[in-house]
Formats: C-alpha cells, sequence, structure tokens
C-alpha cells in the first residue's frame, strides 16, 4: 500500500483518483489544493508518491519542497492529457517522473505508481552510488596530501607515512581520512620550523 | 533561402518571452528559413521536462537554468546550450502591504529610501522579531536555482540577512504570487512582470526594488537548446540565433512600445491587460500613491549594450552563487561548465553573417561601471553591484571565500542576537 498525496485543483478530478486508488488498496492520505498547503504539509505528511497535474504551475513549488527534504524523497507522478500518451515511456525512462493519462485505467494507474517508485529508487540508487564514488576519492587525496607533507616535511619514508596515518587513526578512532585531515592541518600550522629542523 | 527547418520551442507566460513572441508572430523566424512551433508552459518544471523527453528543441529558459541542468542540480543532468541571452535584468522585489507597513512603522522607513537602506531597515526588522520570538520571514521566488532566487539572496545577505537562515525562502509560481502576498503566505518575493505591478494594482505589495538595483544588467532569460540536439542542427541554430537577434532589436524599439503590449496581451501569450504589461517594458516602475513613479530605463533590456550575447563570466557568476548557496557540490568545475554552456563563438558567427557588432573576449570583470562604457567600439551597460563589490573571473576562487566567510560571519552573528530572547514562540 502507498500513502499517495494528490496535489490538484479541481476537485471532480481528485474524487476520482482518489477512487480509483483505493481501489487498488492506497490511501490517499491528503489532497493539497494550495500554495499553502504544499508548503506547509507536503513535507510533515511523508507520502510515498505525489500526484500531481503536469500542467499545474505548483509543479515548480512542489520540486523544491522535494529538494528540501532530500533525506525523505518520495516520486512524483504526474497525469497528463492523452496527447501526451507516447512522452510516457520516454518521460519513465528519464527517471525523473512518470505520466499517467487523464482517462484513468485503474490498472495503468498500479502499473504507473509501481513504475514510478521502481524508477526513482534506481535514480535515487545511481545519485547514492556517485555520491559514494566521488567522497571515496575526496578521502584518498586526502591521504596522499597528508602522506607527502609527512614525507616532505618529516623526513618519513612513504611507507612510514602510511604506517602513521594509520597509527592514528587507530588511537583516536577515526578515519584514515579524517586522520590525513587532522595531519595536513596540523602540518600547515605549523609549517617552517619542521622544514628547518629537518635541514638542520 | 530554400528549405524550410522545424523547430519547436517553448516559453512562459512573461513579459520578457517577447522576443520570441516577436520572432515567431512579425515573420523574423519565417524569413530565415524557420517553421517554428512555440508551446506556452506553465511551469519551469514542464519546460525541464519537455526537453528531457524530446519534446522540444529548446525553450526560453532563466539565464541559470541551462547551468543547473546541465550538471543535475536537482535531477539527472541534461546537458544544454546557450548562445543568445533573450533579455537583461526584469524582476523587481515586491513586498507585501504589511510587511511595508511594519518596517514604517518599526524602523521609520521612508517611502523614496535607497534599496541598501530598505534592506537595512529589514535586517533591523529581522532581528527585532528574532528577539520577540516572532516567526522568521518569509520570502518567495519563483524556482530553486533562478537568477530571482540569486538577486533576493544577494540583496539580503549585503543587508546582514542570512537567507537561509534569518528569513524562510520558498518557491511559488508568478501566477500565485499575488494570492501569496495579500493572503499573508509570503512576506516579500522576487518575480518578473507583470506580476509585482499586477500585484500592486491590486493592494497586495508594493515594488521596493528592481533586479537592476541588485546588479545592473545581469542576464534573466535565455535561449537554450539541448546539445545533443545543436550537435545535427548547427545550420537551424545559426539562423535561430540571427532571427531572435533580429526580433531583440524590434522589442526594444521604443515606436513598437503600443504594437508590442497589445501582442504580448493576446490570450496565447502572457494574457494579461496591455497597460499592465506596458509600465515594464516603458521601464516606469512603482507608481504608488505615496511615491512617486520612478524611471528604470532599464528595467527590460532586450538588444542595446550587446544584450543578447552570452558572457561567460555571467555564467560563472551564477554558478558561483549556486555553489554559495549550497545548490551545487563545492568542487563544481565553474569555468569548465560555463566554457560548456554558454556559446558565445555560436553567437559571434550569427552577429557577424547579421553584421552586428559584438564583443571579441568571452569574459568581462563585473561590478566596475556605474554608467554605459565603451568597450572596443561597443557600448556596454553598467554594471554595478548593489554592494559596491566586484566580480573578476581571474579572481573567481577568492571572490568565494569572500563570500563564504561574510556568509559565516551572518551566522554567527544571529547566535548572539542583540537584545534579551524573549519567551520564545514558534507562531
Amino acid at each position: 500500500m502507498l500513502r499517495v498525496i494528490l496535489v490538484d485543483h479541481m476537485d471532480l478530478r481528485a474524487e476520482l483518483l482518489k477512487r480509483a486508488l483505493s481501489e487498488q488498496g492506497h490511501e490517499v492520505i491528503a489532497v493539497l489544493t494550495s500554495s499553502r498547503d504544499i508548503l506547509e504539509r507536503l513535507d510533515l505528511l511523508a507520502p510515498d508518491v505525489v500526484l500531481a497535474d503536469m500542467q499545474s504551475p505548483d509543479r515548480d513549488t512542489i520540486e523544491d519542497v522535494r529538494f528540501l527534504m532530500h533525506k525523505r524523497p518520495c516520486p512524483v507522478v504526474m497525469y497528463a492529457g492523452a496527447s501526451d500518451r507516447d512522452s510516457i515511456a520516454r518521460a519513465i525512462d528519464a527517471g525523473v517522473s512518470a505520466y499517467v493519462t487523464d482517462d484513468i485505467d485503474p490498472g495503468d494507474l498500479q502499473r504507473v505508481l509501481d513504475e514510478a517508485s521502481l524508477r526513482f529508487e534506481q535514480f535515487r540508487h545511481m545519485r547514492d552510488e556517485l555520491q559514494e564514488a566521488r567522497t571515496a576519492l575526496k578521502n584518498r587525496k586526502l591521504v596522499d596530501k597528508a602522506k607527502s607533507l609527512l614525507v616532505s616535511r618529516q623526513g618519513l619514508s612513504e611507507q612510514d607515512a602510511h604506517r602513521a596515518l594509520q597509527q592514528l587513526a587507530m588511537n583516536q578512532r577515526i578515519s584514515i581520512s579524517q586522520a590525513a585531515g587532522n595531519v595536513i592541518a596540523m602540518l600547515n600550522a605549523l609549517p617552517e620550523p619542521a622544514r628547518q629542523h629537518q635541514n638542520g | 533561402m530554400t528549405a524550410t527547418m522545424k523547430l519547436r520551442l517553448a516559453f512562459l507566460p512573461l513579459t520578457d518571452a517577447a522576443p520570441l513572441v516577436v520572432a515567431r508572430e512579425l515573420g523574423f523566424f519565417e524569413r530565415h528559413g524557420l517553421d517554428v512551433t512555440l508551446s506556452r508552459e506553465s511551469s519551469w518544471a514542464s519546460v525541464r521536462d519537455k526537453v528531457q523527453t524530446e519534446r522540444i528543441d529548446g525553450a526560453q529558459m532563466l539565464a541559470t537554468m541551462p547551468l543547473s541542468l546541465s550538471l543535475g542540480a536537482t535531477h539527472a543532468p541534461m546537458p544544454l546550450s546557450t548562445a543568445l541571452v533573450m533579455s537583461l535584468n526584469g524582476n523587481a522585489i515586491t513586498l507585501s502591504e504589511s510587511l511595508v507597513h511594519d518596517l514604517r512603522q518599526s524602523t521609520g522607513l521612508e517611502p523614496n529610501a535607497a534599496p541598501m537602506d530598505i534592506g537595512r531597515a529589514l535586517a533591523k526588522l529581522v532581528a527585532r522579531r528574532r528577539s520577540l520570538g516572532k516567526r522568521r520571514l518569509c520570502f518567495a521566488s519563483v524556482y530553486l536555482t533562478a537568477t530571482h532566487a540569486y538577486a533576493l539572496r544577494y540583496w539580503l545577505a549585503a543587508c546582514g540577512i542570512h537567507p537561509d537562515h534569518d528569513v524562510r525562502m520558498v518557491i511559488i509560481p508568478p501566477p500565485r504570487m499575488v494570492e501569496a502576498l495579500s493572503s499573508g503566505l509570503v512576506d516579500g518575493c522576487c518575480v518578473g512582470e507583470p506580476w509585482n505591478h499586477r500585484a500592486q494594482q491590486e493592494g497586495a505589495g508594493r515594488i521596493m526594488l528592481t533586479s537592476f538595483d541588485v546588479h545592473h544588467n545581469m542576464p534573466e532569460k535565455v535561449l537554450a537548446v539541448r546539445r545533443d540536439w545543436l550537435a545535427g542542427n548547427e545550420a537551424a541554430h545559426h539562423h535561430l540565433l540571427m532571427a531572435m537577434i533580429e526580433a531583440g532589436r524590434w522589442v526594444e524599439n521604443p515606436d513598437n512600445l503600443d504594437d508590442l503590449a497589445s501582442l504580448l496581451a493576446r490570450p496565447e501569450y502572457v494574457d494579461v491587460p496591455s497597460e499592465v504589461l506596458r509600465h515594464s517594458l516603458a521601464g516606469e516602475i512603482a507608481p504608488t500613491l505615496d511615491a512617486p513613479r520612478r524611471a528604470v530605463p532599464d528595467f527590460h533590456v532586450f538588444s542595446r549594450y550587446a544584450a543578447n550575447y552570452p558572457w561567460r563570466s555571467h555564467a560563472q557568476w551564477f554558478l558561483s552563487q549556486m555553489v554559495r548557496w549550497g545548490h551545487i557540490p563545492a568542487d563544481t568545475d565553474i569555468r569548465a561548465t560555463a566554457n560548456e554552456v554558454y556559446r558565445p563563438d555560436a553567437y559571434r558567427r550569427a552577429a557577424e553573417d547579421l553584421g552586428v557588432g559584438c564583443p571579441r573576449l568571452d569574459c568581462k570583470d563585473e561590478g566596475g561601471h556605474g554608467t554605459p562604457y565603451d568597450s572596443g567600439g561597443l557600448t556596454l551597460g553598467p554594471d554595478r553591484f548593489i554592494d559596491g563589490e566586484t566580480f573578476e573571473p581571474r579572481r573567481l576562487e577568492a571572490t568565494i571565500e569572500r563570500e563564504r566567510r561574510s556568509d559565516q560571519a551572518l551566522l554567527e552573528a544571529a547566535d548572539t542576537p542583540p537584545g534579551p530572547r524573549l519567551a520564545a514562540r514558534s507562531w
């Protein structure tokens, strides 16, 4: 069962959709009809799916609220006029939002909701993976920089520098990249004396 | 020209869609062998979806949008390019009647106060509300990464108000802005025309300053196209640019003002009375009862000052503001992104074919000119920032660091409120 929010200014259409959704075993937790509703209630209600009219100017408000609540995202499914039917497949492929035609077939709606949730999950997964890859790269750069500072300023071999970082991380129970960050900060705070010591 | 090239473009019903409307209605597209279908959209999200699903080849967009969409700031990345700026300036900051009343009562703000003084009075009021435990004031723009949002944020921060902590920032679509102001949902907004004059006409708010006051002659709307479409349609794009440059010149000619206002007023375009459109098109701002009508001749710029030229330095400034407010990652390659998305090279070829003068450099410094100035035989527009700061592409990193420090100082100042904190109530 999905907890659904409808954003719609048209009572009748909202009522039809609501009925179709309950027949599918979903729960429409709210029908939002104004900017105030969207701003003040959308994120509090924590829906699984938001259904909105593709032609509604409120879409920019919905998207912004979704951006702010990025920790608890939900797929947005638009519904549109029948003329847009051929854009549905491509929209779904784009993995951003899905579209449902106006003449609502409960079976279609079910498939679209499933599809939207699935696609959204895929998109989120892809974004998380990208984020992880970025963080990993950043961490590796930090460790490399700390090592090269230890080599150039403290005269350690690269292997010893790496061991020192591992030891520091273990002693302080922090990650090796955090240890690297600390070492960089410290060595940058007292730059020249260390070098003189090494030279002298 | 013999063959006709078909093109699908989209616009939003706003005054500065003018060059697209004129290019179609007055035959500029046709003369350049283009058969253009224009679709009217009701949200920027809808424009984005249609570009993403290849329902359209290009669209009128906020000057920031091809940058944030190409980077995938909020969605999957979508590569876009722009080689033509449609308009400069054109937005205003309107405060609700009740906020203006509060400002006059509690800070003694004068009706003709300068933009920075309005901001400083607002900062005092924000601090007082915090010490009284009142709710944060709420300000609206029209899209997360909109030109409006960055103008509003720049002004607030310059006046000592942190936009994400001292006030609340929300998104309201332009057609709902007047109601949002009058119902008290928002206390102020930055929006394009005709919505500021609409708000004032209906007694919902007052135009206090313009985006021109915040930064003279920033790009507002651009004509953006899909990068995959551009790769296979360079000739059509070239003719599109030429038609739009010519349309911009027509739009800017004061002799055409009446025709322009009545054309835009039509139901299939902006769909509001032509008198409302005329105010901003003629540069007459804020005709209120207690303040004289102010002339802002550069309120809309469609052609002069080499306005249509896509300066990469403008793209860099927008990207620096997106980094500043956490809308894109801090490690974004600003210069590379600006080079990929903003295409002065394509503009230059179109301008040369038309015999129109055009800048040779890709970047310029911002902030040094309070009046129009000559650059290599071309007249460029004033480029001052409201706080007198400068933006030099060569010193991009230093500028980002300076802003980061001053924003941090605002956060720290807010942690120690000036007066004793009274019983905290949320509303």
